[in-house]
C-alpha cells in the first residue's frame, strides 16, 4: 500500500444523483460507495498518509480512532485489490 | 414493469470502418442502418443518457475515429460526468487527435488487435493495421489514459495467446480482454473457419488463467469463454435492455449490437420528439425480453434464470428462427443440437466485412 494513497489514474469518483451516493467509475465498471467510504476516498489525494486520513475522519466524526483506523485500512485494501487506489 | 436503470451507453456512432474483420459483430445487414444522425442528435442523446442514469459511454462502431465530431461527443459526455471509453481499431492513428480527445476528457482507450503480430491483422482484418494499432496503444499510455488491449480469439489465433499477453504487458495495458468470438454477424457467416477445437480452446484458457494469476494487481486479464462450448449460456448483455442501452448510427435504440438481426422486432429511433428515455421505457421491442415473463421452459423454472437471463436472444433467432426460445447454447435447451451442428460447420473462404 502506498504510504500516501490516491485514487488510481484510471478511476474517477463521482456523485450519483440518481441513487444519492458516490461511486467510483473505471474501465467497464462502477463501484457504489456508502457515505463513510466516500469520505475516505475523497481524502485519498496523494498528499495524506493513512494516519492523516484517520485523524481527519476522527476529528470530523468524533468516533473512536481505533475503529476508524481499522475501517480505513480494510477499505483501502479492498480498493487496492481492485487497483482503484495506488 | 418499470424499466431498469441502464448504466452504460454503447454509442455506435458509425458503421464506417477501414478494416474488414472476418468476425465483425456488426450485422451483415449493417448498411440498412448506415444513415448517420448528426452531432446535435448525439449531443442530445448523451444528455438524455445521463438523465437515464448512464455513467459509462462507449464510443464505438464501426470505427469511431471516422466521425470528425468524436471530440465534441467525448467533451459532452465528460462534462456530464460520464466515464468515456473509446473502442477503436487504432486506424487511422493521428497523434494530434488522440491528444485532443485526451484534453476533452477521454478516460480509456480500448484497442483491438487481431493477434500477436502484423500478419494477424492482414489475415483477419484484411488490412495492414499493425503499426497504427501499436501507435494508438502507446499514445494512450503516454497520455496517461487507461488502456485495454482487446483480441477476439478464434481458431486462427488461439495459439497466440501467450504472445498476446506479452504484447499487452509490453504496451503497459491496464486490461487485456481475450474474447472468444461470438458467432454473430460476419462471424456467423465465417463460423466454419472460426470455431476452434475444444483442445485448442482449453490450452488457451490455461495460458490465460496462468497470466491472470501472475499479473494480479498489475493488469486485469479477462478470458471470455465461448458459449458454443459451455454448459450454460452466457448472461448476454447482463439481460435484455437492462444495464446497457445501445444506439446505432441512425439513432435506433437497441439492447445489443446484433439485435436488429431479430426481424420480428421493430426497434425505434431516439428523436427530438421521442427521447432516449421514452424509447427505453416504452418501446415494446425493448420490453419484449425484459424480466422473465417471456421465458419458455426450461428457463422459466430454472434456478439459473437470474444468472444468465435465458442467454442470447439473437442466437436463438439466428439458429432457431424464434428469439423467444431458450438459447440453444444451453445444454438444457431442447434445441441444443442446433449448436452442436453449427459447431461442426465446414470451413470455407472468409467473407470479409465490406468486401461482400
Amino acid at each position: 500500500m502506498n504510504a500516501r494513497p490516491k485514487l488510481a489514474r484510471r478511476a474517477r469518483l463521482r456523485w450519483d444523483e440518481r441513487d444519492q451516493r458516490h461511486m467510483i467509475v473505471y474501465p467497464e465498471r462502477g463501484l457504489a460507495l456508502n457515505a463513510s467510504a466516500a469520505e475516505v476516498v475523497k481524502l485519498c489525494d496523494g498528499t495524506r498518509s493513512i494516519d492523516d486520513i484517520v485523524a481527519a475522519l476522527a476529528s470530523a466524526t468524533g468516533e473512536p480512532r481505533e475503529r476508524i483506523d481499522r475501517d480505513v485500512r480494510e477499505l483501502l485494501a479492498r480498493l487496492e485489490e481492485k487497483r482503484l487506489v495506488e | 414493469m418499470t424499466a431498469p436503470r441502464p448504466y452504460t451507453l454503447v454509442a455506435e456512432i458509425t458503421y464506417r470502418c477501414p478494416l474488414h474483420c472476418v468476425y465483425c459483430s456488426n450485422p451483415t445487414s449493417y448498411r440498412d442502418h448506415a444513415r448517420e444522425i448528426d452531432t446535435a442528435d448525439w449531443l442530445r442523446i448523451l444528455d438524455e443518457a445521463a438523465d437515464l442514469g448512464v455513467v459509462q459511454a462507449h464510443f464505438t462502431g464501426g470505427e469511431p475515429l471516422a466521425r470528425s465530431d468524436l471530440e465534441a461527443l467525448v467533451e459532452r459526455a465528460h462534462a456530464l460526468g460520464i466515464y468515456t471509453n473509446l473502442v477503436t481499431s487504432g486506424v487511422p492513428f493521428d497523434r494530434a487527435r488522440l491528444e485532443a480527445l485526451a484534453a476533452r476528457g477521454l478516460d480509456h482507450v480500448q484497442v483491438s488487435f487481431q493477434g500477436a503480430g502484423a500478419e494477424a491483422s492482414r489475415a483477419f482484418a484484411g488490412f495492414d493495421a499493425w503499426d497504427d494499432k501499436l501507435a494508438m496503444a502507446r499514445g494512450a499510455r503516454e497520455l496517461d489514459l487507461a488502456l485495454t488491449v482487446n483480441v477476439v480469439l478464434h481458431r486462427g489465433n488461439l495459439d497466440q495467446v501467450a504472445d498476446v499477453v506479452a504484447l499487452a504487458e509490453r504496451l503497459g495495458a491496464d486490461r487485456l480482454e481475450l474474447a472468444n468470438v461470438q458467432l454473430h454477424g460476419f462471424a456467423y457467416e465465417n463460423r466454419g473457419a472460426l470455431v476452434p477445437t475444444r483442445e485448442a480452446l482449453e490450452r488457451a484458457r490455461e495460458v490465460a488463467v496462468a497470466a491472470k494469476e501472475r499479473l494480479r494487481g498489475k493488469m486485469d486479464v479477462l478470458f471470455v469463454k465461448p458459449d458454443w462450448f459451455s454448459e450454460h449460456p452466457r448472461a448476454c448483455m447482463d439481460g435484455w435492455a437492462r444495464r446497457f442501452v445501445q444506439v446505432l448510427p441512425d439513432g435506433t435504440v437497441v439492447p445489443c449490437h446484433a439485435a436488429t438481426t431479430i426481424r420480428s422486432l421493430a426497434f425505434e429511433r431516439a428523436t427530438p420528439e421521442r427521447t432516449l428515455g421514452d424509447v427505453w421505457e416504452r418501446s415494446p421491442a425493448l420490453a419484449a425480453f425484459r424480466g422473465d415473463a417471456w421465458m419458455p421452459e426450461p428457463c422459466r423454472s430454472c434456478d439459473r434464470k437470474a444468472l444468465d437471463f435465458g442467454g442470447c436472444r439473437c442466437q436463438a433467432f439466428a439458429l432457431l428462427g424464434d428469439a423467444s426460445r431458450t438459447d440453444p447454447a444451453c445444454r438444457l435447451s431442447p434445441d441444443h443440437d442446433a449448436i452442436v451442428r453449427a459447431r461442426a460447420s465446414e470451413p470455407k473462404r472468409f467473407l470479409y466485412r465490406g468486401r461482400a
